[in-house]
């Protein structure tokens, strides 16, 4: 891999960096998708050392086009197991380039990665026809004339001078391909991959882990969820702590563990906790850790914990 | 009127009881006595025949009514409630956007919709809700032509031969039974209930991709739509107010609003929205309460969650009880507008309207999914038309519509729904009313004729209607004759450019407009005419800062940054003098305005010239005139 790649890699910084491994243990074909053109496109499933599904990947040979003059992409699309991208890679004879001709430089990697990683990018929206700005020369002859705010309202959406390349990679990376890996990834979802999800350090994992406890076995998963209202990703933990048994804040060891987290919590989720407690009889230990928290919190939340430690044991 | 029990029963459509006995006229009578009275008809029928029928007064309904007024139409204008306005007024409060979203560009709606917004920003500082209804109730009440009818409830459409023949309404509140015959009926319910009556093709819920190859449709089709919304409004006090929600209402927590941003708390929330997923109309009772219980979950959240502290001291001051409606009936027109008419505007030869507002489609499940991202906007390059031929029914040859319910796509309807637009749409429909009645044909024609459609837009036009690519080309307009000059003048503001057929800044390079420095004295305009000519009427046209949104709100963030009172780019004190062969003479002098178009009229006079001499700003340092016109015609202020 050259450096370049490599600082690609690096400043993607998203939870758990896929890093495609030059000998996988295991890949096998998950599914074929025709693009557009009928471009197929193969993704397979890579395993880790421990035969577990690790992540989705296809080599991909597609023309982009404007006009009547084409040029061929040669990319590699890295997904997690949700069907999120993750990363690509690019033979260093086949470079990414504008229609200058001119090659990519590490900003608009940069810049591509994060608008294939946007899943609600406006690009999911608009055709091409939509972006195009022929549309302003064949009406101001007649019609007033409209700026360009095509460039105003998508600018940010694509990278510069590679209109057509963004578009078309988006679609490929977020459309049906995306889709048939989350269906193929759920045709395999079982208990370990659950938990292995939960316990990720990857937000997207997390939240998907979550919607899949089953209601009536959210006692099982404890010890996760318990990790996840403290740590877990974005808004995870406000997700974490709606899915905690109703049991467990009456549970004198839970509940010391759930009392010690306000300390180190964010605004929002010392107030899920504190607004959680109330009505809850609490222990003795629990109140004094409380006790020793005021002094980190508001006005307003020292009132209401105050008015908790006023209850009887 | 006495009329027979039965048939009274047939009459009212109605089978509850309520209608025999009055509790207040009967109130202290005798049993005898008041089985006496029952037998009587308490509602009195009262017969109408008119123009012009609009049903519904909401921005839609209360601009149709208008306009056809001005053009000389008979005009009765039923509203089933005692406000105009509908989702704009004071008992929904939803703030009116339309094509000023376009950011950068100078679309704000022109015509009847800038005369209530100049007009509300002038005389509303105390950003008055109800003010803002009787600023509505006075623009209809000083057109003669309207008969007004509020809490007037449309129950029953007679149609025959494909023509609506009659329409039946009822006022409880005055005990009558209205009986309205007219020449041609618009809908402007929003529920499109009249149309649904007459029998009018109507379409509802989403349609999919393969039907109109819109690549923002649905997969599979369905019977969902975009949700109702139901607003608060709260209020700062001095001390800690605290809050307990009804026992019924939802319990929320920070993982609801993910997606939902509360950044003020002094205005409710678009996203407070239900029903999609139901029968939007006829589930409305249960749906109402349901928006209640999310309601007053939400401000439970905010003011008891701890995560809003700086919601401590604001109580609730006002909470909506009818929801504001965004879709449900779409009654067919002559033309379906969809998904790429939207995108890729055209220039329908029958273009009488604009849109600007994004494609802005809601998700039905609303706050019942709380996970869902609840909207999608994609922003447009630039407005786009509507075609006259969306604004009338196919198959009921005398009804037309403007609104929520016009001939769109549940796509198109995105964007067009706005209250802007749908203003703009009822000073179309109520224009093409009048004309329709002066030159005796039927909407059909106008929307497919060239010639009747060309005079058309250039009344439209005259009278200040927002479209696209439309230029003066008035014959009867005598100043096109005329030769301009100016005291001076800037670079960009040449004086001829009152004369150019464009009457604002359409972003084609060149400003359409005259200007002239203030601080030299006062500047003036001069139309000088080679042979005298005879006028009645001289109409101006200012500039008014299209760019900027101007309208009514309870969010601060919206409200705060708009220029208030009157916009300061428009003339405010000026006099127009006519030079005629017996000296000068004043034709009128003006102070105080802030109106963008301004018609003034006058005892037919010859004149060889006339001078616009302008006086004083609202505040810019240039004077700004885009139009002026000059006619010689019957007196009918339009």
């Amino acid at each position: 891999m050259n450096t370049k790649i490599l600082l690609a890699f690096c400043l993607l910084g998203m939870g758990t960096a896929l890093v495609p491994n030059e000998n996988p243990v295991r890949t096998e074909v998950a599914f074929v998708v025709f693009l557009e053109d009928s471009v197929q496109v193969a993704v397979d499933l890579v395993f880790t050392n421990d035969n577990q599904p690790d992540h989705y990947q296809s080599q991909v040979k597609t023309p982009v086009c404007k006009d009547s003059l084409c040029y061929l992409v040669e990319i590699d699309l890295y997904w997690d197991l949700l069907g999120n991208f993750k990363n690509y890679r690019l033979p260093p004879d086949a470079p990414l380039t504008k229609f200058d001709h001119e090659e990519f430089e590490d900003v608009d990697h940069v810049k591509l990665k994060k608008i294939l990683a946007n899943k609600t990018s406006l690009l999911r929206d608009y055709d091409m026809k939509s972006l195009v700005d022929n549309s302003v020369k064949r009406t101001s002859a007649v019609v007033d004339a409209t700026t360009g705010a095509t460039s105003a309202s998508i600018k940010d959406e694509v990278v510069g001078g590679a209109l057509y390349t963004t578009h078309k990679l988006w679609h490929i990376v977020n459309g049906e391909a995306a889709r048939k890996i989350l269906q193929h990834t759920e045709a395999m979802f079982g208990d370990q991959m659950l938990v292995e999800m939960l316990r990720s350090d990857y937000y997207h994992y997390q939240y998907y882990a979550l919607t899949k406890i089953p209601a009536e076995a959210t006692e099982k998963y404890l010890p996760e969820l318990v990790r996840l209202v403290a740590s877990g990703d974005e808004y995870v933990p406000f997700f974490a702590v709606e899915k905690l048994p109703k049991g467990i804040w009456e549970n004198e060891n839970y509940q010391l563990k759930l009392v010690e987290m306000i300390g180190s919590l964010n605004f929002e989720m010392q107030n899920e906790i504190i607004n959680r407690l109330k009505g809850i009889p609490l222990s003795g230990e629990a109140k004094s850790i409380l006790k020793n928290v005021l002094p980190k919190l508001t006005e307003q939340q020292r009132a209401k914990v105050e008015s908790l430690l006023k209850t009887g044991t | 009127m006495e009329a027979k029990r039965r048939d009274f029963l047939k009459a009212a459509g109605l089978t509850s009881g309520a209608f025999f006995t009055s509790p207040v006229s009967l109130f202290g009578k005798s049993p005898v006595e008041q089985a006496r009275a029952a037998e009587k008809s308490v509602y009195q029928v009262k017969k109408y025949d008119t123009d012009f029928l609009v049903a519904g007064g909401g921005m839609a309904g209360v601009c149709a009514a208008i306009s056809a007024a001005r053009n000389g139409a008979k005009v009765i204008l039923i509203q089933d409630r005692s406000r105009l306005g509908g989702n704009a007024s004071s008992e929904i409060r939803m703030h009116v956007c339309g094509a000023t979203a376009l950011k950068g560009q100078p679309w704000r709606e022109t015509g009847i919709m800038e005369e209530l917004f100049l007009t509300e920003a002038a005389e509303n500082p105390q950003r008055s809700f109800e003010i803002w209804d009787f600023i509505m109730y006075d623009k209809v009440f000083s057109e003669p032509n309207i008969t007004l009818l509020l809490d007037t409830v449309l129950y029953e459409t007679e149609v025959a031969g494909g023509e609506i023949k009659k329409a039946k309404a009822i006022c409880s509140q005055t005990e009558e039974i209205y009986e309205i015959k007219a020449k041609y009926y618009a809908d402007c319910t929003g529920d499109a209930t009249m149309a649904a009556q007459a029998g009018a093709d109507f379409m509802r819920g989403r349609e999919d991709k393969a039907r109109w190859g819109e690549s923002l449709a649905v997969d599979v089709a369905d019977n969902k739509s975009m949700g109702n919304s139901l607003l608060f409004m709260s209020s700062k006090h001095g001390k800690p107010m605290p809050y307990t929600p009804p026992v019924w209402a939802k319990k929320y927590t920070k993982k609801d609003f993910i997606h939902r941003n509360i950044r003020g708390v002094e205005y409710g929330y678009w996203w407070l929205e239900l029903g999609g997923l139901v029968d939007i109309i006829q589930d409305g009772q249960a749906l109402r309460h349901d928006l209640l219980v999310t309601l007053f979950g939400v401000w439970d959240y905010i003011k008891n969650s701890g995560n809003h502290p700086e919601a401590e001291n604001m109580a609730l001051s006002w909470v909506g009880m009818i929801p504001g409606k965004r879709e449900s009936r779409r009654v067919v027109g002559d033309y379906i507008m969809k998904q790429d008419d939207i995108q890729n505007a055209k220039i329908f030869p029958d273009r009488v309207a604009y849109g600007g507002w994004p494609l802005d489609d809601h998700p039905p499940e609303g706050m019942s999914s709380t996970d869902m991202v609840p909207y999608i906007s994609i922003p447009l390059k630039g407005p786009y038309s509507i075609p006259f031929r969306s604004l009338y029914s196919k198959n009921i040859k005398n009804l037309l519509m403007a609104g929520r319910n016009v001939s769109v796509s549940h796509v198109a309807l995105s964007s067009t729904r706005v209250m802007a637009t749908c203003a703009m749409m009822g000073q179309a429909v109520g224009t093409g009313v009048a004309y329709c009645v002066k030159n005796g044909i039927l909407p059909t024609k106008l929307g497919n004729d060239s010639s009747h459609m060309s005079r058309f837009q250039q009344q439209l036009l005259r009278q200040d209607q927002g479209m696209l690519g439309v230029k003066n080309v008035d014959n009867k307009d005598l100043a096109r004759k005329a030769i301009v000059k100016a005291s001076s003048e800037t670079k960009a503001g040449a004086a001829a450019n009152v004369l150019d057929g464009t009457n604002r800044d359409i972003q084609d390079g060149t400003s359409h407009q005259w200007q002239a420095e203030m601080k030299g004295g006062e500047p003036w305009l001069e139309l000088s005419f080679g042979q005298p000519v005879r006028m009645n009427k001289v109409q101006l046209t200012f500039d008014t800062g299209s760019h900027r949104r101007l309208m009514l709100s309870g969010d601060d963030s919206v409200y705060n940054i708009q220029e208030r009172g009157p916009q300061p780019e428009t003339v405010a004190d000026y006099v127009i003098e006519a030079n005629t062969k017996n000296g000068n003479q004043v034709l009128a002098q003006i102070e105080n305005n802030y109106l963008r178009r301004v018609e003034h009229i006058f005892e037919p006079t010859e004149v060889k010239s006339i001078r616009i001499k302008v006086q004083r700003t609202n505040g810019d340092a240039l004077a700004r005139i885009f139009e002026v016109r000059c006619y010689l015609e019957d007196i009918q202020r339009i």
